[in-house]
């Protein structure tokens, strides 16, 4: 009997469990549970009490109650964990607007900062001029001119790469990345030709942390080798969208099973980690199909979202 | 008859271009000819409107000075002629080459910087689509295709280890040697790409050929990658 019950226990413990709480079948699960549980108390009563109405009666609207009490604490449990989840999200994606919107105020004061400049760049200009003093007009253009063009190349003002991603998530996760890579010193070229619009078929959470984990990823490595850079492309392909990081490697990098064994890092790093959570996260998402491969040279990896599931 | 196919708004350029193309050609004696050299990209869309089956090469201008830009254009050839190649003329400044490689499928791209590298950079693309359009360099049974995304992506069989269910139905992962791609599937189906494939669970399709060992206690099977896959207990005796 104890072995019977030990058996079955652990069936329901490794197999169905996690079977319903893959599903999300729990409500239902409950609800049919509860159900049983009322049938058989029903039938025990009735054969037990058969013939006392007024203690019939009384049991059967205890355990009514009863169920209904438990009915009702499953019930809000999980509505107040579906909320929780819900609160985490939006909790997220206000942290990287907020992040978002702090870096674009910082850039238009750097703009204004510049037209400031400029503009008495241009009276000083026009003052060695007057003097025709061409000894020092050259002077000062290579001192204060010429150095503004390594400014205005350099990129602080650009965010126009990103002017087709109407996703604001995404935009802010990839405009935030972009400027981590910056102060390591890691060079990111981005492609976005066609517009990625702003419902996608995905979960947004779970989008943006996997491209946080992956941007992370590749900007600690090509700030490790000190070279090459980081391509990033968004693209949309008519059936799907497809969203591509690629970044060079070390040569002696590790086969790719063993960098997805958990918790495994080559410097401390997160990077074992980072691919098994990735792992985990494209296992929550139906339209979403993650890809990882490393060629001779380079590690990419490209995240496929489905417009229709079929 | 391979037909080649040029767009490039710069007159004197489009003439490097096809010199260097007719003359590489001949002494080579490749079976191919420069079909159309235009610099109006509708004139190539409308050419295999009319034309049915082209699998030819095209070398696109990005800047063609037009409505639509090469990268465009590459796109709607690619609708037209699925298996063409398609090499990106540009400048450092175009350069986008995911864009090319994934989002057109370009074969290569050229960088105008100097003459000399530009004339062998062309030849090495004629080389190779020679080369691909001669000789079919894998044999059909030492490779299986499979249709993911909505494209037909072709893998040697040798690199091919297994393919196994994810938590989600219908979400099939497969382990290549060097690669982890997720598409829809069902390992039954599957099955019958390749009588080197064998089910030995019902989460695992594995490629017998890269096959390192099998430990019959832990009823595991090892991978030539060190990777493992479970096996049920009736699918134990097949790999004996």
């Amino acid at each position: 009997m104890y072995i019977a019950i030990f058996i079955i226990s652990s069936i329901v413990r490794k197999q169905l469990i996690p079977f319903i709480q893959g599903k999300k079948y729990e409500k239902i699960a409950s609800t049919i549970l509860i159900g049983c549980y009322i049938l058989l108390q029903s039938l025990e009563i009735y054969l037990n009490y058969f013939g006392d109405e007024w203690l019939s009666v009384v049991s059967i609207v205890i355990i009514l109650a009863f169920s209904i009490l438990i009915y009702y604490v499953i019930h809000s449990i999980s509505t107040s964990q579906e909320l929780k989840l819900e609160v985490e999200k939006q909790k997220i994606e206000l942290n990287y607007m907020n992040e978002y919107a702090k870096e674009t105020t910082k850039q238009y004061n750097e703009i204004r900062k510049f037209r400031h400049d400029y503009i008495n760049i241009l009276s000083s200009l026009d003052y060695f001029i007057q003097l025709n003093d061409l000894e020092k007009l050259s002077a000062y253009y290579e001192k204060t001119i010429k150095p503004t063009q390594k400014y205005l190349s350099e990129g602080i003002f650009n965010f126009q790469e990103l002017k087709n991603i109407e996703a604001d998530d995404i935009k802010s996760i990839i405009a935030i990345k972009l400027l981590s890579a910056k102060e390591k010193e890691v060079e990111v070229q981005i492609e976005v030709p066609d517009i990625i619009p702003k419902i996608l078929p995905v979960n947004s959470v779970v989008l943006i942390r996997m491209l946080g984990i992956i941007l992370d990823n590749s900007i600690e490595e090509v700030a490790d080798i000190k070279k090459g850079k980081i391509e990033v492309g968004l693209f949309d392909m008519e059936n799907h969208y497809l969203f591509i990081i690629k970044n060079p490697i070390k040569k002696d990098i590790l086969p790719l099973h063993q960098l997805e064994i958990q918790g495994y890092s080559t410097k401390g790093t997160n990077r074992g980690l980072g691919l098994s959570n990735l792992n985990e996260l494209s296992n929550r998402e139906k339209q979403l199909m993650l890809e990882t491969e490393i060629t001779s040279t380079a590690f990419i990896q490209k995240i496929t979202l489905t417009k229709e599931v079929n | 008859m391979l037909p080649i196919f040029i767009c490039e708004n710069d007159p004197v350029q489009k003439k490097r271009f096809e010199d260097i193309i007719k003359k590489f050609i001949m002494i080579e004696d490749y079976d191919m000819k420069i079909e159309l050299s235009t610099n109006n990209p509708y004139e190539i869309l409308s050419y295999l409107d009319n034309h049915e089956n082209i699998r030819g090469a095209y070398f696109l201008d990005i800047d063609l000075g037009k409505e639509i830009n090469g990268i465009q254009l590459g796109s709607k050839i690619r609708k037209k002629d699925v298996f063409g190649r398609i090499i990106f003329v540009t400048t450092h400044s175009e350069l986008m080459s995911l864009t090319f490689t994934y989002k057109v499928e370009a074969m290569d791209y050229i960088v105008k910087d100097n003459p000399e590298k530009i004339q062998r950079k062309i030849q090495d693309c004629l080389k190779r689509i020679n080369d691909h359009y001669t000789s079919e360099t894998i044999q059909e049974k030492d490779r299986i295709k499979l249709k993911i995304n909505n494209q037909i992506r072709v893998f040697p069989l040798e690199e091919v280890l297994f393919f196994e269910t994810t938590e989600l139905s219908h979400k099939i992962k497969l382990h290549l040697i060097n690669n982890r791609i997720e598409f829809y599937g069902n390992l039954g189906e599957l099955e019958t790409l390749s009588n080197k494939f064998v089910r030995i669970h019902k989460s695992y399709l594995i490629n017998e050929d890269n096959i390192m060992t099998v430990d019959p206690k832990k009823r595991e099977v090892i991978m030539v990658n060190g990777e493992s896959c479970l096996v049920s207990v009736r699918k134990m005796k097949l790999l004996k």
